[in-house]
């Protein structure tokens, strides 16, 4: 028998086997049965074009209220660092250009950061230039967000936490990080000077910003070293917090299956 | 789409078979899957504020489907396993060709079993399922061929004579 034949002859025992009327969507009906849904959508609407009136820039607020604050509140001291030295202080390091920078962070794929006890994996959209999902494995608790769910994994326990919603890392754009983070820095009237170094443990030279920014309110006021890499112009590290760029994203990196046997808590 | 409950309807009415398919691909029942897919629309209402490229949708909306039905299928609210289509065919006293191109589809992983239910389940055309899987129209056409070789394969290899193909 031809493999045509047999491709038609498959084609129509699949049918067969699982072919069905399509079923209709009745949005009246759903409707009826979702009103909780609707209202808190059309709330969320209002709300939402109010927030976006009022407080057009708080991003570091946001940010801070994200469930991986430490290393969202890092990606914000590099990247603010990088706008505020060649904003601030072209002189240092003539070569080193604001636009290099912004340049450079178009192009970011993806980001990896290595913290003190894990690592974490942050895919960027490339047409939005946000985060899309991410994972972050420190000690012994993993957490993947993803467009609609972010599971946290408390491998201890074995409970696994799950949102239904994207919990966000990095309230900015990474690919537009300078631009959205220029205002911030403006606002917080930070000081910094930079200069080209070398880095005995990295081996290599570097450009060295050294941030101040001031006590504010209740805030305290932070110190950090941050260095960013001449030849990218891309932030490399900052601490302890080693950072690459557009490295390959093992497939499944997003995925998260519920362990068998672990307790499970929607939150 | 901003504020518009009419507007995600149409949108709703529009991808609704693809994504009861999708869900069925997952349950392998036909009330859970309208179930999965009704409930899918009720969590991207509350998210679409979150969506940040309105054109995947679809693609959005497909991702939120699966999650749906893979909650359903982990909490064993019903006690749905993957074997479950086959079953059903086994019980509805389908005759032995259907079961065994049930079983076929049951033994491809997961993204080649969604296609061929999405392809084959409401007769979506490619265009359809471009647009809620986010690919191209020949690559939903190399992954069905390919899929149907391993479906061919497997009806080979557990005695289903190639005369009946």
């Amino acid at each position: 028998m031809k493999a045509g034949k047999n491709s038609k002859d498959l084609d129509e025992l699949i049918s067969r086997a699982i072919s069905r009327e399509r079923p209709k969507f009745d949005f009246n009906k759903w409707e009826q049965t979702h009103q909780e849904e609707i209202e808190i959508f059309n709330s969320q609407t209002t709300r939402g074009k109010a927030f976006r009136s009022a407080e057009p820039s708080n991003i570091w607020r946001i940010i801070m209220n994200s469930k991986i604050a430490k290393l969202a509140a890092a990606a914000v001291v590099i990247l603010a660092v990088v706008v505020s030295v060649t904003l601030i202080d072209r002189s240092a390091t003539p070569a080193y250009a604001i636009e290099q920078t912004i340049e450079a962070m178009r192009s970011v794929s993806s980001v990896r950061a290595y913290i003190s006890d894990g690592e974490v994996l942050f895919k960027i959209n490339p047409e939005t230039g946000q985060e899309e999902c991410y994972r972050v494995e420190e000690g012994n608790v993993l957490t993947v967000a993803t467009p609609e769910k972010t599971y946290r994994y408390d491998k201890d326990k074995n409970v696994v936490r799950i949102s239904d919603e994207y919990v966000i890392g990095v309230e900015v754009r990474f690919s537009r990080f300078i631009e959205d983070m220029a205002d911030w820095v403006k606002e917080h009237n930070g000081k910094m000077d930079h200069q080209l170094e070398f880095d005995q443990e990295l081996q290599k030279e570097v450009i060295k910003v050294y941030v101040h920014i001031p006590a504010q309110g209740n805030s305290g006021g932070q110190e950090s070293t941050i260095n960013v890499d001449p030849k990218t112009k891309l932030p490399i590290s900052f601490g302890t917090i080693r950072l690459e760029y557009n490295v390959p994203i093992p497939p499944g990196s997003f995925d998260f299956e519920i362990p068998e046997g672990a307790e499970v808590v929607y939150e | 789409m901003d504020g518009d409950v009419d507007s995600f309807g149409k949108l709703c009415q529009r991808y609704y078979a693809a994504i009861v398919a999708i869900a069925y691909s997952v349950l392998g029942d036909h009330q859970l899957a309208e179930d999965a897919a009704q409930e899918s629309f009720a969590r991207a209402l509350l998210k679409l504020r979150s969506l940040r490229n309105r054109a995947k949708f679809a693609t959005w909306l497909a991702a939120i489907c699966r999650n749906v039905a893979k909650d359903m299928v982990a909490t064993k609210a019903r006690q749905i396993s993957s074997e479950d289509i086959s079953k059903v065919a086994a019980r509805s006293g389908s005759d032995d060709s259907v079961r065994a191109v049930l079983q076929a589809v049951e033994q491809l992983p997961a993204p080649a079993k969604e296609l061929v239910i999405l392809r084959y389940y409401d007769g979506l055309s490619y265009e359809e399922i471009s647009c809620v899987l986010g690919i191209s129209k020949a690559t939903i056409n190399g992954r069905l061929t390919r899929a149907k070789r391993k479906m061919a394969k497997y009806l080979k290899r557990n005695g289903f004579l190639e005369n009946q193909l």
